[in-house]
């Protein structure tokens, strides 16, 4: 075990009944991270997580936070965390103020400016004295944030942090745990099932279906350098021309994302070979790059299924 | 490791703390709220209507303003009880209802000093509610008869106030076994529920099923040989519900002048076993409830 | 998932033995009834309803035998006396033998009249009076032997009736009788088969009413003891009334002398060296303690009753006053100490305040210093206890006891105006047998009369013990003592049914009182506990009383006695 490992899951294993939900998982996050828990609804990812955080009992496998197990140190473990598991909780007759002070307590009490400082990294600060049960669901799922952010834990854990939210606030979601992991050194775990979101996002990853983990690494390594997937501006009319003269030439299974831009992964092929054959095609190329394969079209040939849960 | 983890992992301070969040809560929820206000309203209503009744008919006046409190107390604990036991599976079922239970249980807080400090916010509760009476009655009693030294017909001095309200001290802190029994029998109800709804009608069945079987006609008895003498348990103690007004009740031999020589008569030794064996069932299962549930919420 | 079977399985277990231990009672070895190391226990039974009945030694044996006056419902109008005699060592040994009692018998008493051993049986009728020599086995025939008419002026008779008649005024063991009369009370000898007049005392009736005499439920024939003359008119429409009759040694002079009492106007004639009573009465005590305003209420009372209670040989005047606070059941005895020459103040000495059950109350020498004490029972019953009466089916009994001290006085605080309780006992009694609602009323009807008393010495230890019925069929002893501190527990139990008829006497003469209790018939018991405990769970005043064609009256009737004689 390293000293930079923050959280670390060994060989967690979770029966329900005769369902193997989990099986043999094995995660590591280090100092600093970002780290993307990634998978399909229904993969087990809740399911780990609170296996992580000793909210259930796992059937096998240990769970470690900063070097401390999570069912034999409880109590020194879990303050360095702070968690947002499944959605946020609240007592919504209470204003969200209330709710930060009373979850404050727990932790033997925090400072009303920390209160007013995690509401302001938030974005609640106008509303932090209404009723919750007034909230909005962007808002709550920023309260949730805030709370798991509340007593300065080193490790956050976020399942599902921008559920519900407008693409705008995903944006601000996404900025705060940038700026939480720079400016407070926070480390943050991260659960999801938009891959698109997790890919903007985090450094390392770990992805898991029907229950496994099926990979772990860093973004880059992983989904790749930057230059797997060719995109080709043409004409729009000249689309369907284009795609057939690409398969015929370079043997490729090109893709139309829509009018006049096409795909394909680029496998062997020269780029400059390519706009001189486009070229020489007469095809009227307004532009030709390449970019780095998607998350998710990395996930579909990892898995080689649909995102559908079976 | 951090000042708070090591702060945390004092027992005595988590349960503090878990206990004064919980009264946090409870002070601004209206339900909890309102119910107190409530009990306090009809507290005192309902002594102005004992009064006005004992008034009327001559046979049942109150001799002293502590024969009227202690009667209006017992009146009191014996119609709360539901609504207090209503409000305490509230206790554990708005944290399962709002999910909050997860928020606690990510914090530095072990089950068992979750289970405690449920427990503590229920005897609190308890208190409150047995504060408010006593202070109704007293006050009451006070207005009507007049409190001070008791007096009897012949107009002599039996008990000096200090006395009284001493054996009135007593007679509460021994109204608290049953009490708490009940209490504990909201937590456990509570703690195997998933909804608020849920653990309030079925804990107020089960309650109200203990209530009922108290007042049939049963008239068998165990016979315990202890030490030579023989004591009589009547079936009907094992359901304790009843057993709740029972220390109170004891005070009114005080109120004619007899002087209580001990507590630790048969009947409150009786309660105070089955109630304790209750109170011990109820607490290790609720306890089980929370540690050993997965909970998927 | 296994933690929770195996406890689940574990509870289950529990509340199986829990159930299993519900339903079968501890076997304990089982307690007969009437078993004791003090006493032994008898039983008789015969068919027939129990009146009047008399304990007094018929056979001249030293021990106190039964006599009993019964009917049966299939001979009405009829009535017999029946006779248990109790043999030394074997207790009643049920045997028992009748004679009829004549038609217009009206009132009965035995006694020994001859001063020869075995008794005589006087019953008087409207035209005379009858007498009947005990021997053998059981009383003869009837024989007039005086044709004393307008004995019982005014008066109904439906059944013989018990009149204490018999004393023996000068204590040569002859009893003189002594027979209520429209003129004056009439004392006779009976010499040589004959009643010879000795005298009559100068106390006609008066026309008024009947206000209350002294009231204790024993009766037993300690010379101490009072003639109870039971009127037989009704209470609103009196013609006339005899005096209430005593015979007490009023001035401590070793001479029995005759007390009249009517309309709390009490004479006194005093027995003269020469066997025969004064002429006017030695002492005349009148007082009135109600003011005007409180006797036009109607219904306050007042009423005189009279014991020695500073043991200076004196009797002393106690004046009873109720209903007079609209509050409460509060009753007043103001006492009047006598004097040396029969003088009585004219203010009490002291007054008794107290909260009271009814208007009887005890008075005994509870710690043997030869002054009686007073002692007042008391039931504390108000709508809160109704909860507790319905959990508990009990209600509490507090006897509060005022001791007369050395200086022949109650205590008392000085500056305050009634007597100090000295001592507060209480005993809690079951009451599913009688399922009434209890008032006031109920209670001076005398309806509640359970086996409780403070006046007899059980162990033989010469203080009286307190024995209290538990309504649980079960009679609890607190043994007495000289500090009269009973204990918290009894000190003794004994099974016994339940009982509101009963006579505690002294039947051997061993100095150990002992215990007769009277019942109807087993069938007709249950039944009627059956109906009060449903008429109690109803809070219902059932009416138990018999009526014609009721359902208690299909059930045979019947009388079973119980004994418990001291070893």
């Amino acid at each position: 075990m390293s000293q930079q490992a923050v959280l670390e899951a060994r060989e967690l294993t979770k029966f329900f009944g005769e369902i193997e939900a989990v099986k043999d998982l094995s995660l590591t996050v280090n100092r600093g991270d970002i780290y993307g828990f990634l998978g399909p609804n229904g993969a087990g990812k809740t399911t780990s997580i609170r296996m992580m955080l000793g909210l259930i009992k796992s059937t096998r496998g240990v769970s470690r936070v900063f070097g401390h197990d999570i069912h034999a140190e409880f109590k020194s473990a879990i303050p360095n965390v702070g968690a947002m598991v499944e959605g946020p909780a609240f007592y919504p007759y209470m204003s969200g103020r209330r709710n930060l002070r009373i979850l404050g307590r727990l932790s033997g009490g925090v400072p009303e400016e920390r209160i007013d400082e995690v509401l302001d990294l938030v974005g609640l600060k106008k509303r932090g004295n209404h009723k919750v049960k007034g909230y909005s669901q962007g808002m709550r799922q920023r309260l949730g944030i805030a709370m798991a952010l509340l007593h300065n834990p080193p490790l956050l854990i976020l399942d599902e942090p921008t559920n519900g939210l407008d693409p705008q606030g995903m944006r601000e979601v996404r900025n705060l745990i940038r700026r939480v992991r720079d400016e407070e050194n926070v480390t943050v775990f991260l659960s999801s099932h938009l891959l698109g979101e997790m890919e903007m996002i985090c450094d390392r990853i770990s992805i898991i279906s029907n229950g496994a983990i099926i990979k772990e690494g860093w973004m880059d390594e992983l989904v790749g350098s930057g230059s797997d997937v060719v995109v080709v501006n043409v004409s729009p009319h000249e689309s369907k021309e284009c795609m057939e003269f690409l398969k015929d030439k370079f043997n490729a299974s090109p893709e139309m994302v829509r009018q006049g831009v096409i795909e394909f992964n680029r496998d062997d092929v020269q780029t400059y070979d390519l706009n001189k054959a486009l070229i020489e095609a007469g095809f009227r190329v307004s532009s030709l790059t390449t970019r780095r394969r998607s998350l998710e079209e990395y996930f579909v040939e990892l898995t080689g299924e649909s995102k559908d849960v079976n | 490791m951090s000042t708070e983890s090591q702060r945390s992992h004092n027992f005595f301070r988590t349960v503090f703390r878990l206990v004064h969040a919980d009264l946090v809560k409870l002070s601004h929820y209206r339900v909890i709220v309102f119910g107190y206000i409530a009990m306090f309203v009809i507290a005192v209503a309902g002594a102005m209507l004992l009064h006005y009744i004992e008034q009327t008919f001559q046979m049942a006046k109150s001799n002293s303003g502590y024969d009227f409190a202690i009667k209006w107390i017992t009146e009191c604990v014996q119609y709360s009880a539901p609504f207090l036991y209503v409000m305490i599976c509230i206790l554990f079922a708005m944290e399962v209802a709002n999910s909050t239970l997860k928020n606690i249980l990510t914090r530095p807080v072990t089950r068992i000093e979750l289970i405690i400090s449920k427990y503590i916010t229920a005897l609190i509760m308890v208190l409150a509610a047995l504060a408010i009476f006593w202070a109704v009655s007293l006050f009451m009693g006070w207005l009507y008869h007049g409190l001070g030294p008791l007096v009897d017909d012949t107009e002599n001095e039996c008990f000096s106030m200090a006395h009284m309200f001493r054996q009135m001290g007593v007679g509460t802190l021994l109204m608290l076994i049953p009490l708490m029994t009940i209490a504990a029998m909201a937590l456990m109800v509570s703690s195997y529920s998933s909804t608020m709804g849920g653990a309030i009608i079925i804990g107020f069945i089960i309650f109200m099923f203990f209530e009922i079987l108290a007042v049939v006609p049963l008239q068998n008895e165990i016979a315990i040989t202890w030490q030579d003498e023989t004591y009589k348990l009547p079936i009907k103690a094992f359901f304790f519900t009843a057993q709740r007004s029972k220390p109170i009740m004891l005070l009114d031999d005080l109120a004619t002048c007899m002087r209580i020589y001990t507590w630790w008569t048969w009947e409150i030794v009786s309660m105070t076993i089955i109630c304790g064996a209750f109170f011990l069932v109820f607490f290790v299962a609720s306890l089980l409830g929370v540690k050993k549930r997965d909970f998927t919420i | 998932m296994n933690l929770k079977t195996r406890f689940i399985n574990k509870g289950l277990v529990f509340v199986g033995l829990f159930i299993i231990l519900c339903l079968f009672q501890s076997p304990l070895k089982a307690v007969e009834e009437g078993e004791s190391e003090l006493f032994d226990f008898y039983k008789m039974e015969f068919k027939g309803t129990r009146h009047d009945r008399l304990v007094t030694d018929l056979d001249g044996d030293g021990h106190k035998d039964l006599c009993m006056v019964y009917s049966r419902s299939d001979k009405r109008g009829e009535f017999w006396l029946r006779s248990f005699l109790h043999e030394k060592q074997k207790g009643f040994t049920g045997k028992s033998q009748d004679i009829k009692m004549p038609d217009a018998a009206r009132v009965f008493d035995a006694g020994n009249l001859d001063g020869k051993p075995g008794a005589e049986l006087i019953v008087m009728t409207d035209s005379g009076i009858l007498l009947s020599k005990f021997s053998g086995k059981n009383f003869g025939e009837l024989e007039k032997i005086s044709d004393q008419k307008h004995l019982l002026y005014g008066t109904q008779g439906d059944k013989p009736r018990l009149l204490r008649s018999l004393w023996d005024l000068n204590k040569d063991g002859a009893a003189e009788l002594i027979v209520p009369h429209a003129d004056g009370p009439l004392i006779y000898k009976y010499k040589a088969g004959k009643l010879e007049l000795f005298q009559q005392i100068n106390r006609p009736a008066l026309v008024t009413y009947r206000v209350g005499s002294f009231g204790d439920v024993m009766v037993t024939d300690d010379v101490n003891q009072f003639l109870r003359f039971k009127t037989y008119e009704k209470r609103t429409s009196a013609r006339f009334t005899m005096p209430d009759i005593f015979i007490e040694d009023w001035n401590g002079d070793g001479r029995l002398d005759i007390v009249t009492l009517v309309k709390n106007n009490l004479q006194v004639f005093l027995r003269k060296k020469s066997g025969k009573f004064t002429d006017k009465p030695a002492a005349i005590v009148e007082r009135s303690i109600l003011s005007p305003e409180e006797k036009k209420t109607g219904f306050a009372g007042e009423a005189m009753t009279f014991a020695d209670l500073s043991g200076d040989g004196l009797s002393d005047i106690i004046m009873l006053k109720w209903g007079t606070s609209e509050e409460r059941t509060m009753i007043d005895r103001y006492i009047y100490f006598a004097r040396s020459g029969l003088d009585y103040p004219e203010k009490p000495d002291q007054i008794i305040r107290s909260e009271s059950a009814t208007i009887d109350f005890g008075v005994y020498d509870l710690n043997n210093d030869d002054r009686k004490d007073v002692v007042i029972p008391f039931f504390h019953f108000a709508p809160a206890q109704a909860l507790k009466v319905m959990t508990e089916n009990a209600i509490k009994v507090q006897f509060r006891i005022f001791l007369v001290g050395p200086s022949g006085r109650f205590s008392q605080v000085s500056g305050k105006k009634f007597a100090r309780v000295d001592r507060r006992i209480q005993i809690s009694y079951k009451i599913d047998i009688l399922g009434m609602i209890f008032d006031f009323k109920t209670l001076l009807e005398g309806k509640f009369n359970p086996l409780i008393s403070f006046g007899q010495d059980f162990n033989g230890d010469g203080y009286k013990d307190l024995v209290a019925d538990s309504g649980r069929d079960e009679l609890e002893f607190y043994w007495g003592n000289k500090d009269v501190q009973f204990s918290r527990r009894p000190d003794m139990d004994l099974k016994l049914e339940s009982s509101l008829d009963y006579d505690l006497v002294d039947l051997n003469n061993d100095g150990k009182c002992d215990i007769i209790t009277y019942y109807e018939s087993k069938e007709r018991t249950e039944k009627k506990r059956e109906l009060a405990q449903k008429a109690r769970q109803m809070s219902s005043p059932q009416n138990l009383e018999m009526q014609e064609g009721s359902a208690l009256a299909k059930i045979p009737e019947g009388t079973r006695i119980k004994v418990l004689i001291s070893k």
